[in-house]
C-alpha cells in the first residue's frame, strides 16, 4: 500500500527537474535562438547592420565628375579610384572631410605592371628598369625619384605617355 | 495545472517549431533574405596579382595584420611537373618577381576566400550555434555566440577561418554581408581591376552571375570533401589545392 508513494515522489521529481531544466534553458537562451534555425535570428540583422567602409563605384564621381570622366575615357577605366586612394570612410568621416592618400610612388603602379610570370601575358606589365632605360629617364630614376612614373603618366589617364617634364595637372 | 501550462509556454520557444518563420524584411530595409541566392565567381586566367582584393578586405573587415579572410596564391610550375605556392602577407602587397630555381612552364595566381560551402563541416562542428548559413547561402559567425573554442577553424578544409586575436572569437568572409544587404557588391569584388572576382544573385534573372554558373565550365575546390562550395573557378588547373 505504501510503496505507491516511492512512485509518486519518483514522479515528482521527474517533473521538478522538467520545468527546472525549461525554465534555465528559457532564462539562458537569447530571445531570438532558434527562430529561423539553430543560431540567434537577430545575428542576421546585426550583420547587415555593420555600416560599409568602401563606397559604390559610383560614390567618388558624385564630386569628382571630371576625375572620373578623364578615367572612363582613357585606359585605366577599370581601375577602381579607391584601390589607389583609399577607402570612401576614411575620406568622408565623421568629423568631415580627410585627405585622401595621394600615392604618388612607382611602388603603387609596379603592383599591378610589374613584369611577372604568374600574369596574364596579354596585360600590359614592364620590368619597370630596363622600361624607364628605353624610354630614356634611365633606370637610376628608382632610387632618386619616387614619383618617376608621373613625369610621363597621368594615374588618371595613363596613356599615350606625355613627354618628360610636360606640365600638367594630375588628371 | 498552472505548471503544465508553464511548460507549454516554455515549450513554444524549440528550435524545431520555430526555425518555420520567415525571416521578412531586414528591420530599416527592403532587403529581405529570402529573395537572394548568391554566388561568387573567380576567372584565374584574369586574375593579375596585384592584391588590391585583399588590401580592400582587410580596410573593409578590419582584419587583424597577418591574419586574411581572402588571400591570393601563386603557383610556380615547373616543366617536371613540381609546384612552388607562395602567398607573400597574403598578397595584400602585391607579388615580387620569385626565382623558383627551375624552368617554369607556367605559372599564375589563385584568389581564395570561404567557400560558403552549402554542406558546411564548419557549421556543423559549433557547439554553441555560434555559426549558420544564411537563407542567400552566406556563411556567417555571431560574435556574441561564439566562445572561439576554433573547432569550425579545424573543420574548414580551405582554411578559411581564423580565430580573431583581439576578439577571440572565430572570423572569416561574410561576402561583405553587410555591403551586398546594401544592394553593393563585395569589397574585394568591387576593387578588383581586371573583373577576376564576380559575385551575384542566382534569384535574380537578370544577374550575369546566372548564365555563368548555369552555362561555364566551372571547377570547385576539393570536391572530395563534399561540401557543396558556392564559390567556383574558371580556368582552373590540376595543380590547385
Ligand atoms: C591608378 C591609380 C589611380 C586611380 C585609379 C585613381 N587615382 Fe586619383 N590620383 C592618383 C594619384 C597617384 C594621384 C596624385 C597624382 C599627382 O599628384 O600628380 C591622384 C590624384 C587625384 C586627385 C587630386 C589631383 C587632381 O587630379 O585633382 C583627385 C581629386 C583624384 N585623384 C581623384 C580620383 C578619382 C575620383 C578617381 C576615380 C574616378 C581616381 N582618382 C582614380 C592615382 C589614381
Ligand atoms: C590596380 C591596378 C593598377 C594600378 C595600380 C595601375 N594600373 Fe595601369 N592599368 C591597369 C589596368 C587594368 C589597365 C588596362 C589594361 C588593359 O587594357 O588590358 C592599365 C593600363 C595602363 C596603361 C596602358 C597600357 C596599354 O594598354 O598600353 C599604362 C601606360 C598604365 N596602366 C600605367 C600605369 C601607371 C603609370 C600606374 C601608376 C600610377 C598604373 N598604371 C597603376 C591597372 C593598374
Ligand atoms: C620618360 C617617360 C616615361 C616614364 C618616366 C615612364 N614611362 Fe611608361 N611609357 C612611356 C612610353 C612612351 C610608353 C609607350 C606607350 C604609351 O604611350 O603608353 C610607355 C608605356 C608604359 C606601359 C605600357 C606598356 C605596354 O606593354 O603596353 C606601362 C605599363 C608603363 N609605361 C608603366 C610605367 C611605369 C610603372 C613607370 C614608372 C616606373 C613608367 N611607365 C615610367 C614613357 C614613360
Amino acid at each position: 500500500m505504501k510503496h505507491h508513494r516511492h512512485l509518486v515522489r519518483a514522479g515528482a521529481a521527474l517533473i521538478g527537474a522538467a520545468l527546472l531544466f525549461f525554465v534555465v534553458r528559457a532564462l539562458v537562451m537569447p530571445k531570438s535562438f532558434g527562430r529561423f534555425g539553430h543560431f540567434r535570428g537577430d545575428n542576421i540583422a546585426e550583420q547587415a547592420a555593420i555600416p560599409a567602409v568602401h563606397g559604390a563605384p559610383e560614390a567618388c564621381a558624385e564630386c569628382h565628375m571630371e576625375v572620373a570622366e578623364t578615367k572612363v575615357a582613357g585606359k585605366h577605366a577599370s581601375v577602381p579610384c579607391q584601390d589607389c586612394h583609399g577607402p570612401l570612410a576614411l575620406h568622408i568621416t565623421e568629423a568631415g572631410k580627410e585627405q585622401m592618400p595621394m600615392h604618388r610612388s612607382f611602388t603603387l603602379c609596379a603592383r599591378c605592371h610589374q613584369q611577372l610570370a604568374a600574369r596574364p601575358a596579354a596585360f600590359p606589365q614592364i620590368d619597370l628598369m630596363e622600361h624607364l632605360d628605353v624610354v630614356g629617364a634611365g633606370h637610376d630614376a628608382l632610387t632618386t625619384n619616387e614619383a618617376i612614373c608621373f613625369d610621363c603618366h597621368r594615374p588618371h589617364s595613363p596613356s599615350p605617355a606625355l613627354a618628360p617634364g610636360t606640365k600638367t595637372k594630375s588628371r | 495545472m498552472a505548471g503544465a501550462a508553464i511548460t507549454v509556454a516554455l515549450l513554444r520557444i524549440t528550435p524545431a517549431q520555430a526555425a518555420e518563420h520567415a525571416i521578412g524584411m531586414l528591420p530599416g530595409t527592403n532587403y529581405d533574405p529570402e529573395e537572394h541566392l548568391y554566388a561568387y565567381v573567380i576567372d584565374i586566367t584574369k586574375c593579375i596579382g596585384c592584391g588590391m582584393c585583399v588590401q580592400a578586405c582587410s580596410r573593409e573587415n578590419k582584419v587583424p595584420d597577418h591574419f586574411f579572410r581572402t588571400w591570393v596564391e601563386r603557383y610556380t610550375v615547373s616543366e617536371q611537373g613540381e609546384v612552388i605556392v607562395d602567398s607573400p602577407n597574403g598578397g595584400k602587397d602585391g607579388f615580387k618577381p620569385i626565382t623558383p630555381g627551375f624552368k617554369v612552364a607556367k605559372s599564375y595566381f589563385v584568389p581564395k576566400l570561404c567557400n560558403h560551402c552549402a554542406n558546411t563541416p564548419c557549421t556543423q562542428v559549433c557547439p554553441v550555434g555560434a555559426s549558420y548559413n544564411t537563407p542567400e547561402g552566406v556563411v556567417l559567425v555571431d560574435p556574441k555566440r561564439c566562445i572561439g573554442c576554433g573547432y569550425c577553424v579545424q573543420a574548414c578544409p580551405f582554411g578559411s577561418r581564423f580565430i580573431n586575436p583581439v576578439t577571440k572569437t572565430a572570423e572569416k568572409c561574410t561576402w561583405c554581408y553587410h555591403r551586398v544587404t546594401k544592394g553593393m557588391k563585395p569589397a574585394c569584388v568591387e576593387a578588383c581591376p581586371v573583373g577576376a572576382r564576380m559575385f551575384g544573385d542566382l534569384k535574380n534573372e537578370r544577374d550575369p552571375i546566372r548564365k555563368i554558373v548555369t552555362e561555364a565550365h566551372l571547377a570547385i575546390l576539393q570536391p572530395e570533401k563534399l561540401t557543396k562550395p558556392r564559390c567556383y573557378y574558371l580556368g582552373f588547373d590540376k595543380e590547385i589545392r
